[in-house]
């Protein structure tokens, strides 16, 4: 028993060292003081000067229109790659092929930043929402790609595209009726991935947003200018709740597609 | 029309990644014909269905259907349907719908795709199953969905990859009749790939018997069985005692050989050998040919007496396995034999002389299996 509970307040510590900086950041957010610093007294008033706030509502739209575009733009080109990669013969060298999609998830975000602002300023492109939304649909394209792979790879196994063309379909016609349908929850759920990716993104945001575009990450940033106010905390509370949904119907959608 | 050729494949060769999985399969299939592809896993058989189906390219060779060189079509453009060896149902359809797909890909009237899945659905007596999702069926109907959805479209050639495997033996012994009798009553052209023999003896009009990318035999079940030409197919296709015998001489329709180079027998044989004299080759005995005896032989017989240890007897329920030692050098080969008489069952001492006897048709001369080797 002692163990147990040696084992107990050991991963209890753990927690708190995860989530303690959450935890405060929570309270912080219904202090009735505008300097947060010290405890005054309860309130919800932050939360509502929240949705008076033009700038930051701006911000939202921006934001909200950028994860959109981003997921729909990597969701569609990770069916693609995810389709030609599973469907096409095998060839040497294809392992490489397939990790190559995978290592911008390793690669650290400012030198995707940098990379990204030298390409667009030798290439004479203005930066704008849509340069912007590429880049972010370029980051969350490794999580597409995978979800769908891995969804894509089990139906050739179960021979369900065979069926189809052996009864006649085309291979536009098996994808169609038989592909896309069955891999529509995985390319949901890789679409709720990548839209929670360029929804928090910041540094690459923070290199080319170019003049006038200001995601929520970024119009955060500017306000902690002037010190961590209770508004900062609730604003990050409320894209907190917001991240703990997506992330868990992503999760559900998974499971889901996983025992039907 | 019976006995016109319906499917003619020409020297097929296949590899995988620089393995060779098919070495030349050549042979042609007749109409309303039921065919089997029998062999152990790997022997090429899968994929030679696969060739015929569309989804894969052969490396050499051609595919004939009715007479047209199919080999460059997809499979949608081929008049063959498949029933596949885990049913490859579509889920997110229901029962009808799924009968119904290969239908609508036609584009048939609606009125006709109804009649027609009915009709389909009555022929694999699954009537009142319309509606059902698929994962609401078991194993068996799965089975019986995928056979109805296959034959909806009335192909000229069926093609079936190993399709009861996965049913339990009561029940694939059930279905093996039913699609005999399906088969019958459509006249429609059957190839049908297992690795049972049992399955294959039951069902089929002829079988090609597969190893290691080659045909070893094609033939009538009883041919198979009654004449096998390899010690493989002999093996493979019901029991068999291989012995290794040397010819000893060869005329007037007669040949001597010397078992294990112990004992010397004289029989029939018409034709030529598939080795000259002095040379060795494999002989199969069925160990239902071979009678187990208490005495020895009468003077006036022409089979074969051959005297042995008797070693085990082990009795079956139904018959009796008896497993002798005729001969003396080693590494001395042990003979089975299966008898159903009473006499056996009375379970006798190991190590009791007795007698094996061998009528002299039953020792059935093999050639080298096809692959040059005399496994």
């Amino acid at each position: 028993m002692t163990k147990n509970k040696g084992l107990a307040s050991f991963c209890c510590l753990i927690y708190a060292f995860l989530y303690l900086p959450l935890a405060v950041m929570f309270v912080f957010s219904f202090n009735d003081a505008r300097r947060n610093v010290v405890w005054k007294g309860f309130t919800f008033k932050w939360y509502g000067s929240l949705f008076h706030n033009a700038e930051l509502l701006s911000a939202l739209v921006t934001t909200l229109e950028l994860a959109i575009a981003a997921s729909l733009f990597a969701s569609v080109l990770g069916l693609f790659a995810s389709y030609a990669m599973t469907r096409h013969a095998p060839f040497k060298g294809r392992g490489v092929y397939a990790s190559l999609m995978s290592v911008p998830l390793m690669m650290p975000e400012v030198v995707m930043g940098v990379g990204l602002l030298s390409f667009f300023v030798r290439a004479h492109i203005p930066l704008n929402f849509w340069t912007l939304a590429g880049a972010h649909a370029m980051i969350a394209l490794p999580y597409t790609a995978s979800s769908i792979r891995a969804r894509l790879l089990s139906l050739k196994d179960s021979r369900l595209e065979d069926a189809a063309m052996d009864l006649g379909a085309t291979e536009w016609e098996a994808f169609y009726k038989v592909t896309l349908p069955l891999a529509g929850p995985a390319i949901f759920s890789g679409a709720l991935l990548a839209f929670t990716v360029s929804f928090e993104d910041f540094v690459t945001s923070f290199f080319i947003a170019g003049i006038g575009i200001v995601t929520m990450p970024i119009k955060i940033y500017s306000m902690m200018k002037f010190g961590v106010t209770p508004e900062i905390n609730a604003l990050a509370c409320c894209l907190l709740l917001l991240t703990v949904v997506l992330l868990a119907s992503q999760k559900l959608l998974v499971r889901k597609d996983a025992t039907s | 029309m019976p006995g016109e050729s319906l499917l003619e494949i020409e020297g097929i060769t296949k590899s995988f990644g620089g393995q060779t999985v098919l070495k030349g399969i050549s042979l042609s299939i007749k109409k309303a014909e039921f065919l089997t592809f029998l062999g152990p896993s790997g022997c090429g058989k899968t994929t030679t269905l696969r060739i015929i189906a569309g989804f894969e390219d052969p490396d050499a060779g051609r595919v004939l259907l009715e007479g047209k060189d199919v080999t460059e079509l997809p499979p949608y453009r081929r008049d063959v349907h498949t029933v596949f060896q885990h049913y490859a149902l579509f889920p997110h359809y229901n029962v009808f719908d799924n009968i119904a797909f290969g239908l609508r890909i036609r584009k048939l009237p609606e009125p006709e795709i109804q009649s027609r899945v009915n009709e389909a659905l009555a022929l694999v007596k699954l009537q009142g199953f319309e509606n059902r999702r698929t994962s609401q069926l078991s194993g068996g109907q799965m089975q019986r969905i995928a056979l109805a959805r296959a034959l909806v479209g009335r192909p000229a050639l069926l093609l079936l990859d190993e399709p009861l495997g996965a049913l339990d033996l009561k029940l694939r012994k059930e279905m093996q009749l039913e699609l005999k009798s399906i088969q019958r009553k459509l006249g429609i052209t059957f190839v049908y790939v297992t690795h049972d023999q049992e399955e294959a003896m039951t069902m089929s009009d002829r079988i090609a018997v597969f190893n290691l990318g080659r045909i070893e035999q094609l033939g009538a079940p009883r041919d198979i069985y009654e004449r096998p030409q390899t010690s493989f197919v002999a093996d493979f296709i019901g029991a068999a005692n291989v012995l290794s015998a040397t010819v000893l001489e060869s005329r007037n329709g007669e040949v001597r050989l010397r078992l294990e180079d112990e004992v010397e027998v004289t029989l029939p044989h018409q034709g030529g050998l598939p080795v000259g004299k002095g040379q060795t080759l494999k002989v199969a005995i069925r160990p239902e040919r071979i009678e187990v005896r208490y005495q020895d032989s009468p003077a006036n017989t022409d089979n074969v007496w051959l005297k042995a240890t008797m070693i085990d007897n082990v009795y079956l329920g139904n018959s009796s396995q008896i497993f002798l030692l005729p001969f003396e050098k080693p590494p001395g080969r042990v003979l089975m034999a299966v008898s159903m008489d009473a006499e056996h069952r009375e379970r006798r001492a190991s190590g009791a002389t007795v007698w094996a006897e061998i009528r002299p048709s039953d020792i059935l001369l093999l050639e080298p299996n096809s692959n040059g080797s005399h496994a």
